[in-house]
């Protein structure tokens, strides 16, 4: 997990998801406040199945501050086996955020949970926004 | 059906075999372009293809033949790898895999995909084999080193307009239900919420145990990826260097296989079938030269050989029959050369084939050859999944 500072006023924040896989992707991203049970929001998706999340506003910087940034991509492999897992293996994201007053964050270390047939992969980064 | 078709190929086969075991030139398939040059030029069949998908990886599996061969030049190491894979790619997606070029509408936006036919020359693989054999067809039986590598692409590779549409539909219903999914399901958030990492990674984990939803989509878009195109053109090269002695080393044999092929999809039936079930058109050209060829008066030269020919087949499912000719041409070999030759071959499953030919062969004395025989993939490295 990483902190963003995002500070405060009415300017947007911005986040950029970048898949880098040949198998099939889909991604999601909410934001939302851990200390409460308010349902989260989501901020971006993927608009095809590259799994990218093309670059966006998230929010303004008051209304992220102290919430936490989730995104979660789902990604189904294509192949036999040792394709699937060489695929598993190799695959990465990156995560870029924008407009924070530290300038942007760009990381690539994704939690990756990868099913035993190596059939699906799902990625997962979390961003706590501070002020 | 399978049952019967293998009943009747396995009655068949046993003649075969004792036809085959006297007549040791006659090779199925010599004259396609090769998946692996390199072992198809040095009539190699290895046991074991090392498959190393890093650089590191190769380095290490030859490093260590030599090491095994007491740091002398190995006695048999084979391995085949696409570098496209070794390499990090910025563009990486299931489009740039499937041959998908994505095109933009005046405001820049995503609007459709068109094909990219060129898009088979980044898989383009290579192999090579170290191997101690008898290549050179004098009367002296001793083995030489020999270092082969090859290297296989597919230049241009089209499939119909309709393909791709289909394609890129599947696609897109893929992304739709996974979206779907994700926005649906309490995993994200629960995710989210969940202050332990290990905790997170075990929601993950049981999530997925479920049933997937999307993942029979996924089979279906693989399916499609891997239809035959209408139109391919293949060209693969080999070379081959012979070990004379402890230092010196002799060029021995170069070749190259080019083939223009189409294969038209039919249906029987079931409009899905026609994914499964074409005519193959097939016209080829292989050239080699040998620097240790024995001509037809018996004496050990150099020559060049160059076969011209073709093959129509149906392929049904797993099931092929087909014919095949080609004339040879070069210095020292007769103006009659053919091969003519009819071709049988049912896939049994995903490694093994019974493979058949009948008919007559470039170097066949009395016209006539049939052959038999099995092909499996027990070769490869094997991966194993991670305990459970």
């Amino acid at each position: 997990m990483s902190n963003y500072r995002v500070g405060s006023g009415s300017s947007q924040i911005t986040l950029e998801v970048d898949i880098n896989t040949f198998g099939l992707a889909a991604s999601r991203a909410i934001v939302l406040n851990i200390l409460s049970n308010d349902p989260e929001t989501t901020v971006g998706h993927s608009l095809n199945a590259t799994g990218d999340i093309p670059r966006k506003d998230i929010g303004s910087r008051d209304f992220l501050v102290g919430k936490r940034l989730s995104i979660m991509t789902k990604i189904d492999l294509l192949g036999s086996l040792a394709e699937r897992k060489k695929e598993a293996e190799r695959l990465t994201a990156k995560y870029i955020l924008h407009q924070g007053p530290d300038g942007p964050l760009s990381v690539s270390d994704p939690m990756k949970v990868i099913a035993k047939d190596f059939k699906t992969v799902i990625l997962y980064r979390e961003f706590d926004l501070t002020l | 059906m399978k049952k019967t078709i293998c009943a009747l190929l396995s009655l068949a086969i046993l003649p075969g075999i004792f036809a085959q075991s006297v007549n040791n030139n006659v090779e199925l398939k010599q004259l396609e372009v090769p998946n692996s040059p390199a072992f198809t030029l040095a009539d190699f069949t290895p046991s074991l293809i090392q498959t190393p998908n890093t650089p590191k990886k190769f380095i290490l599996g030859v490093a260590q033949s030599f090491a095994d061969a007491g740091n002398a030049f190995p006695k048999n190491y084979s391995a085949e790898f696409t570098p496209y894979w070794w390499l990090k790619h910025s563009d990486a997606s299931v489009y740039s895999l499937a041959g998908l070029k994505p095109q933009t509408n005046n405001a820049g936006n995503p609007s459709a995909f068109k094909q990219d036919p060129f898009h088979g020359l980044k898989f383009t693989g290579i192999s090579i084999a170290f191997l101690n054999k008898d290549l050179i067809p004098d009367t002296i039986k001793a083995e030489q080193k020999m270092f082969s590598v090859g290297v296989r692409t597919t230049v241009i590779k089209l499939h119909p307009k309709k393909y791709y549409n289909a394609l890129a539909a599947k696609i897109s219903l893929w992304h739709d239900m996974a979206l779907s999914e994700l926005m649906t399901s309490p995993l994200l958030a629960q995710v989210a919420r969940e202050p332990d990492t290990a905790k997170k990674r075990k929601l993950m984990e049981n999530f997925l145990l479920k049933p997937s939803s999307t993942y029979k989509v996924a089979e279906e878009i693989n399916e499609i990826i891997l239809q035959k195109p209408i139109f391919s053109w293949d060209v693969a090269s080999a070379f081959i260097a012979y070990g004379i002695g402890d230092t010196a080393w002799r060029k021995g044999r170069f070749g190259v296989w080019t083939n223009l092929s189409s294969f038209l999809p039919i249906a029987l039936g079931d409009e899905t079938e026609a994914r499964k079930n074409y005519i193959n058109l097939n016209f080829g050209v292989r050239f080699v030269s040998d620097n240790y060829f024995k001509d037809n008066k018996g004496q050990v030269r150099k020559a060049n050989v160059v076969d011209v020919g073709g093959k129509i087949a149906l392929e049904l499912k797993g099931l092929t029959i087909g014919y095949e000719y080609f004339n040879r041409n070069g210095k020292g070999v007769a103006a009659n050369e053919t091969r003519s030759i009819g071709i049988i071959s049912y896939q049994i499953s995903d490694n093994l084939y019974i493979n058949g030919g009948f008919g007559k062969n470039f170097t066949s004395n009395d016209k006539l050859i049939s052959l038999l025989g099995l092909k499996w993939g027990l070769g490869r490295e094997t991966i194993s999944l991670p305990n459970q």
